[in-house]
């Protein structure tokens, strides 16, 4: 309480005059925030047209939102260049020395999205923004510029007018309304010193209503600007992140579940249609055989050899089996020497286009991959062969792998016919889960006519 | 003429008329062999559901010898296609053959009650006179079902099943029953009279409130029961 009568006594004049100082400097700083908005605006605007001329074209693309959202690009940096704009005017009217910028420190960063994209909501209000801020800028901008004109001419008119003229003029008169019927006020002011001094004051009491009109002004205008391009929905946005992220890994988990379903089922399958069937059909000759042993011996020999033939076929088909469930040479060599197994079996001839990063046949220096990886690039490579051997009538195919920046990729290529799809039988959707699975993806090219490319993608160490 | 399982598994067999239906080459090949070699007649050899129900029709066998997985779907075709033969043409014996049997697919087998089907498991073909006696048997009107089929049923029973209140040595009568066996071969294998094997199966049929109507109804409604737990 003292100390404050104390400074109020040592400087009388002073707040006075730092109000003063503080009110024309914001004002001029807010005059010159809305003379500047409307060239902003309009550039903006321009940008946007542009874009939206443009922009239909991204309708013929596949995957369209990076595209329009590229295209918007520019509306984005018009919004920070804006945000930026009110921020630093808000902080010069608020006054620097008081609030030690607070309002600048309370706008901030403006919050949105690092990401661009064209489902971003913060990205259209931003367009909302742009095409509505310019009729907006346009009006404060000419009521600012007409209240100066009008402030400094009038208020400076005395400059202009120091060769008076004694003569008299005839009365001023301000008419409202048209010919018919108006009113015609008459100020009188016939000797051009009345003129200037009415002028003069005039001139002042709308200067002295310039900084009321600018904080009018700015506070529709920066109002507007900071309703659709501070993000509000930043937090949605991190919600909606984190949805997606939750989504993913369930559509992973979802992946996962029914490629071990699938996989299962078939592994099912070929037990029944393979080694079941076969040592079945050796039951059965077996049973024949001692069913006519005694009584027919030629025939029970004949039907032994048979059984030993069936015996041999049921272990080759437990032993392509168990390389179809995990193979061993995956296990005990690795993915290269996997694939080069594959390749070297092949019904149609395959060539290897192999990265020695992934570690060379045996070789431990490259280290062994991720066995989950591994597994499902080894897979990927087997059923596109399969697919190779029995679609594609093609004469020649190629394997390749590699690995690097925590991608391992794997492709088979071949010069057949094409037209391979996620259709069912081919095994491909099951592939596409187990990669998925994996966390990676499987892609597939194959025009009709060919050349086909299966190849899978997927996050290893 | 009705003939009863008993009667059929007691008398002698002659060649019977069959169908073959498997979609594996292998197995409808050894299947056939085995049943040529044996005097039989295959008179069709088909791989899916469509074709066998075509050939039934078209030529009325004794018996028919059905795969249950067989394409055009891979799952229980040859079951379903073998309830709808019967459904069209009664009382045509079904010998249903798979490597996995379910109690679920007897049941359903059994379902309408005229006797003259069976389940086995594809193993038990190795058994070649056993799987011969149990196929005439089916021809014959007999049920028979898998032992691991029964052996299930018996494992699992309801607390409230009519089947609750049957003796130990009844149920495992009931079991031989459901095993297509004859009151002979099930005094055999009991090893007590063959009064002795009526008068148990005279009880199962009372404690089960099966009617007095013929024994080859009774015994398939006995069976049927014991399926449902």
């Amino acid at each position: 309480m003292t100390e404050l009568s104390a400074s109020s006594v040592g400087g009388r004049w002073r707040p006075g005059a730092r109000f003063l100082l503080r009110t024309v400097r914001r004002t001029l700083a807010e005059s010159l925030y809305l003379l500047t908005a409307p060239v902003i605006a309009f550039a903006g605007l321009l940008l946007e047209l542009g874009g939206l001329c443009v922009g239909p074209a991204g309708l013929l693309l596949r995957r369209r939102s990076p595209f329009v959202a590229g295209v918007l690009a520019p509306t984005r940096w018009l919004a920070d260049l804006e945000w930026w704009r009110i921020g630093t005017v808000r902080s010069v009217s608020a006054g620097r020395d008081r609030e030690g910028g607070n309002a600048a420190a309370r706008l901030g960063q403006r919050p949105r999205s690092a990401e661009l994209t064209a489902s971003d909501p913060g990205l259209w209000l931003e367009v909302t923004h742009s095409v509505a801020v310019l009729p907006l800028a346009v009006v404060t901008s000419v009521l600012t510029a007409f209240w100066w004109f009008i402030g400094l001419g009038l208020s400076t008119a005395f400059l202009r007018m120091h060769e008076t003229s004694a003569s008299t003029l005839p009365p001023m008169t301000l008419k409202l309304g048209g010919a018919q019927s108006h009113i015609a006020l008459s100020l009188g002011l016939t000797s051009p010193s009345e003129r200037v001094l009415f002028g003069t004051v005039a001139g002042l009491l709308v200067l002295v209503t310039l900084p009321l009109l600018t904080r009018v002004c700015l506070a529709v205008q920066a109002g507007l600007g900071q309703a659709l391009l501070s993000d509000t929905s930043a937090l949605h946005r991190r919600i909606r992140g984190l949805e997606q992220e939750r989504d993913t890994a369930r559509a992973q988990t979802v992946a996962a579940v029914n490629a071990e379903a699938t996989a299962l089922r078939r592994l099912e399958r070929d037990i029944h249609d393979g080694p079941q069937q076969r040592l079945v059909r050796l039951a059965m000759d077996l049973g024949r055989a001692r069913h006519h042993f005694d009584t027919r011996p030629e025939l029970a020999r004949e039907v032994l050899a048979g059984a030993i033939a069936q015996t041999q076929e049921a272990l080759d088909e437990l032993r392509a089996l168990s390389r179809g469930i995990a193979p061993p040479i995956l296990a005990d060599r690795g993915l290269i020497a996997a694939v080069t197994a594959l390749a070297g079996r092949s019904t149609v001839p395959a060539d290897l286009d192999v990265d020695p990063l992934g570690g060379p046949e045996g070789a431990p220096e490259g280290g062994r991959l991720d066995p989950g990886a591994e597994t499902a690039a080894y897979f990927v490579v087997a059923e596109a062969l399969t697919n190779v051997a029995k679609h594609s009538q093609a004469g020649q195919c190629t394997i390749g792998v590699r690995h690097g920046a925590g991608t391992l990729r794997v492709w088979v290529t071949d010069d057949g016919t094409g037209g391979a799809a996620f259709g069912k039988g081919h095994g491909l959707r099951g592939l596409d889960d187990r990669l998925r699975a994996a966390g990676g993806q499987l892609t597939i090219s194959s025009p009709a006519g060919g050349p086909t490319t299966v190849s899978g993608e997927l996050p290893c160490r | 003429v009705p003939v009863t399982g008993a009667e059929t598994a007691a008398g002698g067999r002659g060649p019977l008329r069959i169908v073959v239906a498997d979609d594996s080459v292998l197995l409808r090949e050894g299947l056939v062999r085995l049943l040529i070699d044996d005097g039989h007649q295959v008179v069709a050899a088909v791989g899916d559901g469509p074709a066998l129900e075509e050939a039934v029709l078209a030529h009325q066998p004794d018996v028919s010898v059905v795969d249950v997985r067989m394409p055009p779907t891979h799952t229980d075709e040859g079951l379903r296609t073998a309830i709808d033969v019967r459904a069209k043409l009664p009382g045509t014996a079904v010998l249903v053959l798979s490597q996995y049997v379910e109690a679920s697919y007897a049941g359903d087998l059994l379902a309408d009650g005229t006797g003259a089907v069976g389940y086995l498991l594809k193993d038990r073909v190795a058994k070649v006179e056993e799987f011969l006696d149990a196929l005439s048997r089916v021809a014959g009107g007999a049920t028979v079902l898998d032992p691991q089929v029964v052996a299930e049923m018996l494992a699992s029973k309801r607390r409230d099943s009519p089947l609750a209140a049957l003796t130990p040595r009844e149920r495992e009568l009931l079991g031989l029953m459901a095993e297509g066996y004859s009151n002979t071969a099930i005094a055999q294998r009991l090893v007590i009279t063959a009064s002795a094997v009526e008068k148990h199966i005279g009880n199962v049929f009372a404690k089960l409130g099966l009617p007095p109507d013929d024994t080859q109804h009774r015994r398939v409604a006995a069976v049927l029961a014991y399926l449902r737990g």
